[in-house]
């Protein structure tokens, strides 16, 4: 399994956020390790094909990242995510899975065991306004994996997290490198 | 060996953690992944998680006016035509919900993409307003006196014009950070439609009504480019 990416440059207007940007991804865990403003962002969304590149290409055992085979094996966790008011854990994971192509009941086990996962089970009846930053992050965390991804991107994921759940969270992650592959930024040296 | 043994040898050693499990679990689901990532799924994938507030607000004009029908209230048609810009206001807030809760970009990496879920939402929402239109057209069509064509524009060109404008303005940097701006639009449009419900409004429409009717359609495909417009910005929104 081979994520590849090939010559990928991204241009705002005057300033030059990727520039012809080459590299191959195995499984296993990749850190990306970066000043802010370095454009670790904007190689991670045209990673996951929600960003355009101006150049390049970028494909998973050449599968290019505008197929709906590659989005369905993609699992993304945005810095910066919001969600919809009436959710709780629960419904949030549940729409996802709806949105990621799962069966209603593969989606009900897959929740549930995200749910345990994430330390979130006993709270995920209840509004996502009332969980705290760390929280909501680890809610992040398990929709990113609702659909056993094969690549994995993860953009700052520990932010947020206290010291005991970004141990928790590096083991989870190593874990899911074994078998895929997984990108993540962060600009914490020790995460990496 | 008997059963003790074996209960002592459980504790005693933790099961092996399975090897390959994701894949072999991830093989399984192939199969039925692609199938179920078909138009009518992505549909019935959103139509649980459109806001009730649209439901209810069409639901709730349509009620108010079969009671105003019922009860002969005279001002029924100029009330309604005043009610459809907030039911398209709502509409166009609907469509630009993920961008409100900053859920857009958790959204674009689902195998629907965003614009799988754009077209699910407005394609539902555009279906039921116009189911809406048309009965509410049918219902005050025979006591308006206009006849049902020029009757169903007069309701529609207030709710055309509230979706072109508000959608028009959301695509601004202003709309962007203030999507509530359509509401106001929807305002707007409505205060319009009442302060010229008695007068120019009600003299064009009956001095003219063939061009009454040809404004709704041609609004009418103004309103189609408009959503073609939000369908395919959005896939372009990141690049910005």
């Amino acid at each position: 399994m081979e994520l590849i990416i090939d010559r990928v440059t991204k241009q705002y207007k005057n300033k030059i956020a990727v520039d012809r940007l080459s590299f191959t991804l195995k499984t296993g865990v990749t850190g990306l390790l970066g000043a802010n403003g370095a454009g670790k962002t904007a190689l991670m969304r045209m990673i996951c094909g929600i960003l355009l590149p101006d150049g390049g290409t970028i494909a998973l055992d050449e599968i290019p990242v505008t197929d709906q085979r590659y989005r369905s094996v993609l699992g993304y966790l945005p810095q910066e995510f919001g969600y919809y008011p009436e959710f709780s854990g629960r419904d949030f994971l549940l729409y996802f899975s709806a949105l990621k192509g799962l069966t209603k009941s593969e989606a009900k086990l897959r929740t549930e065991e995200l749910l345990e996962l994430v330390g979130l089970a006993d709270v995920a009846k209840k509004k996502i306004r009332t969980y705290s930053g760390g929280m909501r992050q680890r809610l992040g965390i398990a929709q990113a994996l609702l659909n056993r991804p094969k690549v994995l991107v993860l953009d700052e994921p520990t932010a947020g997290l206290d010291p005991k759940e970004r141990v928790k969270f590096r083991n989870i992650i190593e874990e899911i490198g074994r078998e895929n592959i997984v990108l993540l930024s962060t600009h914490i040296v020790s995460d990496i | 060996m008997n059963n003790n043994l074996k209960e002592e040898l459980q504790m005693a050693f933790d099961a092996p953690k399975p090897h390959g499990k994701e894949a072999f679990i991830r093989e399984i689901r192939k199969r039925y992944t692609y199938v179920y990532t078909d138009r009518w799924s992505m549909l019935s994938s959103q139509i649980g998680y459109i806001r009730k507030s649209v439901w209810l607000l069409s639901l709730g004009v349509l009620v108010f006016v079969i009671f105003g029908i019922i009860g002969k209230y005279n001002e029924m048609l100029y009330i309604t035509a005043a009610l459809t810009p907030f039911i398209s206001g709502v509409a166009v807030l609907e469509s630009v919900r993920s961008r409100l809760y900053e859920m857009e970009e958790m959204e674009a990496a689902t195998v629907y993409s965003l614009r799988g879920i754009l077209f699910a939402r407005i394609t539902l929402i555009g279906i039921s307003h116009l189911i809406l239109l048309f009965a509410l057209t049918m219902a005050l069509g025979s006591i308006s006196g206009k006849g049902y064509l020029v009757t169903g524009s007069y309701i529609t060109i207030p709710y055309l014009m509230s979706s072109v404008v508000g959608m028009e303005v959301e695509r601004t940097a202003y709309g962007r950070s203030h999507s509530y701006v359509c509401v106001a639009v929807a305002v707007i449009v409505s205060m319009l439609v009442i302060f010229t419900a008695f007068g120019a409004w009600n003299r064009f429409v009956m001095e003219y009504p063939e061009w009454c009717v040809m404004a709704a359609v041609v609004l009418f495909l103004v309103n189609l480019n408009e959503y073609r417009k939000l369908y395919n910005w959005e896939k372009y929104a990141w690049n910005l």
